[in-house]
């Protein structure tokens, strides 16, 4: 009986140090605890919900959110890893965490892993066309990617501009109605012409 | 004491004992029972020799014995038990590093109080204002302790940042440095530099360049909400004797 007893106190203590571990260790069950306390932490959402997620280079998980403010909606960018196999943390270095995107499209290109995604702020553009340039000012490709309800987009397999981790803007974007009809434009289109914000 | 008649039953007990990781334990233990026993002969008068015999006799047959332990030591419960425990000692060990953490953070906090002087020395102070006041956003707690405006133009917020140690947040460092929103009664902003501690409280102080010396608000925006301000009322001063 005594060893009974000495299991189920192992047990319960156990979980009580594991609670600690989890509250005080920066460790969450989802990956969307982790966006949220990331969040809470800079001062800003929680998002209102989770767009998307795409995979870094070194392995782990952006986590992307909406969060809207008093200027309109932006994105909430906040890498999550793994921790002991099936917690999630914050992965550690530098993070994104608020990304401003005012302009009426923001289009956003992330480098190595070729991943263009932003925010239209106008619910009548339901598609939007991105030129990519590389550091030579030569274009590396083009993209034409819809918007979903919350006006977001993201697309996967475009061509990097650079092997070194940077995120910027795509150089020209347009947006499009469903009628394939362009209400805004900003950038340098291909034939050179600058359309400022 | 080493008895070797004793070594030999004793061997023979555990060995019908199926979970071997008890049968260490219950050696020593029986080990134990049969030196006390043999302390309680020698201390009625009886000869070592015969002790010995008498307390191996009336320990049993080694076999029945064995088989008896065998029934109280299951290997399940045994394997559960082993298990439990190590289980609990994983989990002692994986809160070791964020304990160190916040020990050293109360450190840092305790020695910036004590060694850390953050006066300012770019000139002579004109006047101060104690606040000890702040505001809570999200889940940090901001002190403004005192203000203290100087002879070139400088206002020097000196402050406390402390957040809920048990809260979920992730926690960064929030500087009043970096904060970009300080304003005057007429909408100046002063974006303003300084330095902040590490620790569980977080001592810093917020120098803003050119800041005038009739002005009677010192406004602080901490959120993008209509009433996410606090204001300093600069009229309540106290001059700084020469």
């Amino acid at each position: 009986m005594k060893r009974r007893k000495q299991v189920v106190l192992y047990l319960l203590m156990a979980v009580l140090f594991f609670g600690t571990y989890l509250w005080f260790g920066g460790r969450y069950l989802t990956k969307e605890g982790v966006l949220h306390a990331c969040e809470a932490g800079l001062r800003y959402g929680p998002s209102e919900v989770v767009l998307g997620e795409y995979e870094r280079q070194d392995g782990s998980i952006m986590m992307i959110g909406l969060v809207e403010d008093a200027d309109g909606k932006n994105l909430s960018m906040v890498p999550v890893t793994r921790s002991m196999g099936f917690l999630w943390k914050m992965k550690s270095g530098s993070i994104p965490g608020w990304t401003q995107c005012h302009d009426t499209v923001t289009a956003i290109m992330i480098d190595p892993e070729g991943i263009l995604l932003g925010l239209s702020q106008d619910p009548e553009i339901t598609e939007v066309y991105c030129l990519i340039r590389d550091q030579n000012d030569v274009i590396v490709d083009e993209v034409t990617v819809q918007t979903d309800s919350y006006g977001f987009f993201m697309t996967e397999d475009v061509k990097s501009r650079t092997e070194d981790s940077y995120i910027g803007y795509a150089d020209y974007v347009e947006g499009r109605n469903a009628a394939g009809e362009v209400l805004y434009r900003w950038g340098k289109d291909a034939q050179g012409n600058i359309f400022p914000d | 004491m080493r008895v070797p008649e004793w070594e030999d039953y004793l061997k023979k007990v555990v060995s019908f004992v199926k979970f071997k990781y008890d049968r260490n334990d219950i050696y020593f233990e029986l080990l134990g029972h049969m030196e006390d026993r043999l302390e309680d002969y020698l201390s009625e008068g009886m000869e070592q020799e015969e002790a010995e015999a008498l307390v191996l006799e009336n320990m049993g047959d080694a076999e029945e014995v064995g088989r008896e332990l065998n029934k109280e030591h299951k290997p399940l419960l045994g394997w559960i038990w082993r298990i439990s425990r190590w289980v609990l000692i994983l989990t002692i060990l994986v809160n070791v590093p964020f304990v160190l953490n916040m020990g050293l953070g109360v450190l840092y906090s305790v020695g910036d109080v004590l060694l850390n002087d953050r006066e300012y020395q770019g000139s002579e102070a004109v006047y101060t204002i104690p606040v000890n006041d702040g505001w809570k956003y999200y889940d940090y707690h901001v002190t403004i302790q005192e203000v203290t405006y100087y002879e070139d133009e400088t206002m020097v917020v000196y402050y406390t940042v402390w957040s809920n140690p048990f809260s979920r947040s992730i926690k960064w460092t929030y500087s009043l440095a970096g904060f970009g929103r300080v304003f005057d009664e007429n909408g100046n902003d002063y974006p303003g530099g300084g330095g902040l501690s590490a620790g569980v409280v977080s001592i810093g102080d917020l120098r803003l360049d050119g800041f005038p010396e009739d002005a009677q608000q010192l406004i602080f925006r901490y959120g993008q909400e209509e009433g996410e301000v606090f204001t300093v009322d600069l009229s309540a001063r106290e001059e700084v004797s020469p």
